[in-house]
């Protein structure tokens, strides 16, 4: 494989890099479990019934993630506070906490370091993973309700900053949508109602690497990475396998075994039993139940938004566009940033306007994809953002 | 007119250039190689790294004796004491803390990134365990009770990571190794942005490590330390170490290294002062060698062994800042310093302390390179102003002596007194360069000289007594 430029990867990493998280608040306004740490919405005081509250769901985050072996639990007070191992003993009653939520007492520890000057008391929390079990991607952007486990009957509800290793089946439900941050630096957006299986991912000397996901319901959309020589980027789905020769294209498994591929930059190889194409930038293909690729077919191009293209609204307003000729129907993206990674509400139009529902409060991105007949989804809109203040 | 068949054919011949632009040709390669080293981050430049080793490792007054720097290193001694193999298991670095803090250093630099989980193979064995123990009822009964006691008690000594996390937190003043991940691919698991703490307020462009991400220990160790420092070095391309990278830029941040982590830990009064020695030389200056055994070392095996209320050990680690790392045969990194002097890492790390600290730290780049490419300059121009007034070549030849003199004195009394290290080759190549230019064009305009004499001489010879040449003829 060729190493590429990401000219659309720039335009992903120029947009807001802030992520909107829906996760639900819950008694510590928020849990994510990041690098290590546990990470609340607000900080964790060192005794007191939000505190205790807090912990018992942080103690039911950790039932839920199986690869989190032990529990570091640090009350950091002032100097003060923490002679004659009074911080020490904050610690060990917050830890004891966990213990009688659930947590095995043998996986849970307490210290008590120094605090930071200047800064009030607090607990934090550290986690170790099990460590033969390289992590092969992580949850960067969220939203709806996402989950992971080895087995369909043992998906896990997930949130941004998760682990996901090697065989974890990861699904978002419907009107929900995640973007995975690959171990090669890939990203991988799983669209609504939708099932990837995690293969295995190997990094190699000189940029060399392999990922292999296998689709098994629903749709992603890939930006590969650059890979050294001899790299290896593959999206299996029932009927196809579709191989990276560039870097950014969209896969979609279809319920009755077909497959789908769409490809925006670069050049993607579509593989079936019968036969291969290479599906280059700007085209489609797709691949029917025992049958040889379909010849690549143009995608429709951007449609060309009207309005409205900015500004504050009470009321909520009506999108518009100019049509797309070949359109069936257009998919409304809404999102609440500008990479549309996380937040995202996915809507469909049949005509060139759409009236956002009721509710949507605050900033949103939004923009347009042309459909044609046969489901293909061509370049998306530019991007244009409303605020909706009621 | 046909050339005859004798005489060569020849084209339009060039006029010679004259002697005092071929001297300035000279010149400019001279202030060219200043040049080249001043835009290419300073001296020492391509052609004089090993001058410049040679002078820096035995000239230069090394980094006196430390009084309060201390090498705890896990070495051969201890590694036999210990009955361990390298890497140490974490409980075995909990009970090194421990011991440790018992003496109460003023900070623990830690040359070793805990990247990755410890072994739970046996805890998890012992789990599973205690819950056949539950689920069989046997806990219920006295036997089983105390069964079930003693393993949780031996499971909770047996989990290195959570008793060392608890070391790291006891000691209050650890400060551990992290790493700039440079590569393309990389051994280590790369952190999300925040996990090492607060980046440093420093200019991230200029710095002359950058990387694309960063490693550090695992998080309940990190949670418990102080703080974290990379150990990232700069070896330049013959292997050598003359640079040490203070601040090391990944993506908008900067992170300090070990010795300024460890240097700001201990003196944060100071902060300012020192995040702005770090930045000399975009952020990697380079560095005054130590002389021989300036480091006190104590070994692990000392510290994990001997009585804690020794007085020994209280004297060599009781208030002092303590480097711990490990010099055991074929375990440490071969840092190659310049003299070829090999020394483990974390030695490296303790002297780059010493030297920010105490503003030894020697610069080549910014003003200091415009200097030099001025000093260059100004030699090449003098010297050229004397050549066109010479008279002779051995005048020409002891003025070049002279300045080369003057020049090598001055390079090493700036790198000695202010450590300001100027490019030495490009002024000594510039001068030997227009010193063969002139001596090649004065013996150019002697023969001609003494050409044109033999042809006056031949034309109007000298009458010997008693013989008679008629002019013309052949003598």
């Amino acid at each position: 494989m060729t190493r590429t430029l990401p000219c659309l990867m720039v335009f992903a990493l120029a947009a807001f890099q802030a992520r909107a998280e829906d996760a639900a608040v819950g008694p510590c306004g928020g849990l994510r479990f990041v690098n290590g740490r546990v990470e609340m919405g607000r900080k964790l005081e060192p005794k007191g019934p939000a505190t205790e509250a807090c912990l018992k769901h942080v103690a039911e985050a950790l039932a839920a993630r199986p690869a989190i072996r032990a529990v570091t639990v640090a009350a950091r007070l002032p100097d003060a506070e923490r002679l004659d191992g009074q911080g020490l003993a904050v610690a060990k009653a917050a830890a004891d906490i966990l213990v009688s939520a659930g947590v095995s007492r043998t996986r849970v520890s307490a210290v008590a370091p120094p605090a930071v000057p200047g800064e009030p008391g607090q607990l934090q929390l550290a986690y170790v993973e099990r460590p033969t079990q390289p992590r092969v991607a992580r949850v960067r952007a969220a939203s709806g309700e996402v989950s992971a486990g080895a087995a369909p009957d043992e998906l896990r509800p997930r949130g941004v900053g998760d682990s996901l290793y090697t065989g974890e089946l990861f699904h978002t439900s419907k009107d929900a949508s995640a973007e995975l941050e690959l171990a090669d630096a890939s990203r991988v957006r799983v669209l609504s109602d939708s099932m990837l299986r995690l293969g295995a991912i190997e990094l190699g000397a000189n940029a060399k690497r392999v990922v292999r996901l296998e689709l098994m319901r629903g749709s992603v959309e890939t930006l590969a990475a650059p890979g050294g020589d001899g790299s290896v980027f593959e999206v299996r789905t029932r009927g196809a396998v579709a191989g990276v020769r560039g870097t950014q294209f969209r896969v979609s498994a279809q319920e009755d075994g077909g497959s789908r591929l769409e490809t925006l930059e670069g050049k993607v190889a579509l593989g079936a039993e019968k036969g291969e194409v290479e599906v280059a930038g700007g085209q489609g293909s797709r691949v029917l139940p025992g049958a040889a690729p379909e010849p690549p077919r143009p995608l429709l191009a951007a449609p060309l938004l009207n309005g409205p293209r900015g500004g504050s609204f009470t009321t909520a307003p009506k999108l518009e566009w100019f049509t797309v000729p070949g359109a069936k129907t257009y998919r409304v993206e809404l999102g609440r940033t500008a990479d549309f990674a996380a937040g995202v509400r996915t809507f469909e139009s049949q005509a060139q306007e759409f009236a956002v529902p009721a509710g949507l409060a605050g900033k949103w991105f939004w923009r347009v994809l042309p459909v044609d007949a046969d489901g293909f989804i061509g370049f998306p809109s530019k991007i244009f953002a409303f605020d909706l203040r009621p | 007119m046909s050339p005859s068949p004798e005489t060569p054919a020849r084209g339009p011949r060039l006029p010679r250039p004259s002697p005092p632009l071929l001297r300035g040709l000279a010149a400019v390669v001279g202030l060219a190689l200043a040049g080249v080293t001043a835009v290419t981050g300073g001296a020492p430049g391509l052609f004089e790294r090993a001058l410049y080793d040679q002078a820096v490792s035995r000239l230069l007054p090394g980094v006196p004796r430390s009084a309060d720097l201390v090498l705890v290193e896990v070495d051969d001694r201890a590694l036999s004491a210990l009955g361990e193999r390298w890497p140490l298991s974490r409980v075995t670095w909990a009970r090194a803390f421990r011991a440790l803090a018992a003496q109460r250093p003023s900070a623990v630099a830690v040359d070793v990134v805990f990247d990755q989980p410890g072994s739970r193979d046996a805890l998890e064995l012992g789990e599973d365990m205690l819950a056949a123990l539950r689920e069989s009822g046997l806990a219920d009964q006295p036997a089983g009770a105390a069964l079930v006691t003693d393993l949780e008690a031996r499971l909770h000594a047996q989990d290195g990571d959570a008793r060392l996390a608890e070391a790291l937190a006891e000691n209050g003043v650890v400060i551990l190794g992290a790493a700039a991940l440079t590569e393309d691919v990389s051994l280590m698991p790369p952190l999300a942005d925040g996990a090492l703490g607060s980046p440093l307020p420093l200019p991230v462009g200029s710095l002359r490590l950058q990387a694309r991400e960063v490693a550090g220990s695992i998080a309940p160790l990190r949670m418990a330390a102080q703080g974290s420092g990379m150990l990232n070095m700069l070896v330049d391309a013959d292997g050598v170490i003359r640079r040490y990278p203070y601040a090391v830029g990944v993506g908008e941040h900067v992170w300090p290294s070990l010795a300024l982590a460890t240097a700001l830990r201990l003196m944060p009064e100071q902060g300012e002062s020192l995040q702005r020695r770090a930045t000399l030389d975009h952020g990697a200056p380079l560095m005054r060698l130590p002389a021989p055994d300036w480091l006190p070392r104590v070994s692990l095996a000392d510290v994990l062994h001997a009585d804690p209320r020794s007085v020994g050990l209280d004297l060599a680690l009781r208030g002092k800042t303590l480097f711990v790392g490990v010099t055991a045969t074929g375990l440490h990194g071969q840092s190659t310093l310049p003299g070829q002097v090999a020394v483990p890492g974390v030695e490296i790390h303790a002297f780059a302390l010493d030297n920010l600290r105490a503003d030894r730290l020697m610069r080549s780049s910014g003003i200091v390179a415009l200097t030099g490419l001025l000093e260059t300059a100004v030699l090449l121009l003098v010297f050229g102003w004397r050549c066109r007034r010479a008279r002779t070549l051995g005048a020409v030849a002891r003025t070049a002596l002279g300045l080369t003199g003057v020049h090598v004195a001055l390079v090493g009394w700036l790198a000695a007194d202010f450590g300001w290290v100027l490019p030495l080759i490009p002024a000594c190549v510039g001068l030997g360069l227009m010193l063969l230019v002139d001596s090649a064009a004065r013996t150019e305009e002697l023969g001609r000289q003494r050409g044109a004499l033999r042809r006056l001489f031949v034309r109007y010879p000298q009458s010997s007594p008693g013989t008679s040449v008629t002019p013309g003829d052949p003598r």
